[in-house]
């Protein structure tokens, strides 16, 4: 992977900025309350993990912030907007679960990371140099350059985690969301992977958002932990979240959950 | 055989048809709505019945009912109430329906309507190239002006969002699209097969295709060899042009197998 010394830093000028913020939401799937009265706020340069059971609710609560779900209760915003009304596309970037992509689609890498230039571009003009020349920046920023040809649905789960990432951080947002990245990536791949998420946080001053299920690795990386279950069990810097017990309450009841269930 | 002033008019307009439907149809296959097509073919022949029973020309009322026919399609489907394709199947046989028993009223018209059904090649009157030729340049141009967020919806429509593609107002243009190119090809494919025409040449090229600009320039390749090929036997052997065009399609499919990648 290649250095992102080239990747200008974003600005983070009063660094306790607001980029993003869940106010009191709740969200219910027919009878099921999936989310309860969740609130968070993440400021400008955070690397926030955001960990939890299968079912626990995290999946949804992304979707929540990125407005793609209407919450039952409460609100969601994006950089001081309610996401309602968030228009600012190019300040967000977004890496879903790997299992959107259909393995025969004919994209080739160059046509995938490309389509992340829409939120610059704007309806009704068409890609040019400037935008041909971002995407092959961001395929050396996540070492990807030399496969631009190949077909998207040829790559190991690991390079099409990057490929996504490239395309979310073609258009330089200053919140990158990333939901589940590493289901599927073999553990050399991951590594190189929270490198490269590294950099980009700390150099590159992009504020993170990264939803896992896989605790340990996560809760290494990140600067701030947030611990859900249907509620905030816990938010906060993650070492405290070890030593407060709250990891662990947060599976023992999700173990209690399961078993309550059979 | 271009001697003659129908054969000029039927190629003129064969090969704008050839142009259009494997452009909107890759994108239909891609997004697994294949049916459409055919499904609007059937709401439209209720729109030439009503035409014919009214007295307007037949094509105004295959256009008028196939569009209110997309506008329905796309709503049920969005809301996502009935299962999957049902919805589908419900505007394919409602159209079938009412167009017989418009026709059960109006009587007299069944010579014309058979043309209709299944094609002809003498069917393409200067009037009907006039107004082939104008809503298929419009499907073309449409196809050209939202090409970057056709494919961003089309690859993964949830981070289309994300990125601030109107998503929505798209889905409902891909569906008005595929009721215009319907009409722009019954007169010489005929309402039963202008969704294979659709259709067919798209799953060819992805058979093929590399990267997504290959398998568009692929798609048309292959239905314009299938819409020539089936012309000039249909002009030959005096074969109904429908049928010996999307034979000739199918061919073509069978042809790119030991080519096939997937």
């Amino acid at each position: 992977m290649t250095t992102s010394d080239d990747w200008p830093k974003v600005s983070t000028a009063g660094a306790d900025r607001e980029v993003a913020a869940l106010e009191d939401v709740s969200y219910d799937a027919g009878d099921v309350r999936v989310l309860e009265r969740v609130s968070l706020r993440i400021a400008a340069g955070d690397f926030l993990g955001i960990i939890g059971p299968n079912g626990s609710g995290k999946t949804t609560l992304l979707r929540v912030l990125l407005g793609l779900l209407p919450p039952s209760a409460g609100r969601a915003l994006l950089f001081g907007t309610d996401v309602r009304q968030f228009r600012q596309w190019a300040r967000v970037g977004y890496v879903p679960q790997r299992s959107v992509v259909e393995p025969r689609f004919p994209a080739s890498v160059f046509e995938v990371v490309m389509s992340g230039c829409s939120p610059r571009t704007g309806l009704l003009r068409r890609y040019g140099p400037a935008e041909r020349a971002a995407v092959l920046q961001a395929l050396e920023t996540v070492g990807m350059a030399a496969v631009r040809d190949r077909r998207i649905g040829v790559l190991s789960p690991g390079q099409q985690q990057r490929v996504f990432i490239a395309r979310a951080l073609v258009h330089r947002p200053e919140l990158l969301i990333l939901d589940e990245p590493t289901v599927g990536v073999d553990v050399e791949a991951q590594e190189q992977f929270y490198t490269l998420l590294r950099r980009l946080n700390r150099e590159g001053g992009v504020t993170l958002v990264l939803v896992s299920h896989d605790i340990s690795v996560v809760a290494q990386e990140v600067t701030r932990l947030a611990c859900l279950n249907r509620t905030l069990v816990f938010h906060g810097d993650p070492d405290e979240a070890i030593r407060s017990g709250a990891l662990e309450r947060l599976y023992r009841s999700a173990s209690l959950v399961v078993t309550h269930h059979h | 055989m271009l001697q003659y002033g129908f054969m000029q008019r039927a190629l003129l307009a064969g090969t704008l048809i050839g142009i259009i439907a494997p452009s909107i149809g890759l994108f239909l296959v891609l997004r697994r709505l294949s049916l459409i097509a055919d499904t609007l073919a059937h709401v439209a022949l209720a729109g030439v019945a009503l035409g014919l029973l009214a007295g307007w020309h037949p094509a105004l009322g295959a256009l008028l009912v196939a569009m209110a026919g997309a506008v329905g399609v796309e709503r049920l489907r969005v809301r996502g109430r009935l299962f999957g394709e049902a919805a589908l199947a419900i505007f394919l046989s409602g159209g079938l329906a009412l167009a017989v028993v418009l026709i059960g009223l109006g009587g007299g018209f069944r010579l014309d309507l058979f043309a209709y059904l299944f094609g002809a090649i003498t069917a393409v009157q200067p009037r009907d190239l006039w107004v082939i030729s104008g809503l298929g340049l419009g499907v073309l141009g449409a196809v050209a002006l939202f090409y970057k967020e056709l494919f961003a919806i089309t690859f993964d429509e949830e981070t289309a969002r994300v990125q601030g593609v109107p998503v929505d107002a798209l889905n409902l243009l891909v569906a008005l699209l595929v009721a215009v190119t319907v009409v722009v090809a019954m007169r010489v494919v005929g309402v039963l097969l202008t969704g294979a025409l659709i259709v067919v040449p798209a799953v060819t090229a992805l058979r093929i295709g590399r990267s997504f600009r290959a398998a568009l320039a692929l798609a048309v390749a292959a239905s314009l060899v299938a819409v020539l090929a089936g012309m000039t036997a249909a002009f030959y052997l005096d074969l109904p042009a429908g049928g010996a065009i999307v034979l000739a399609a199918i061919a073509l499919f069978a042809l790119a197998a030991p080519f096939a990648r997937i």
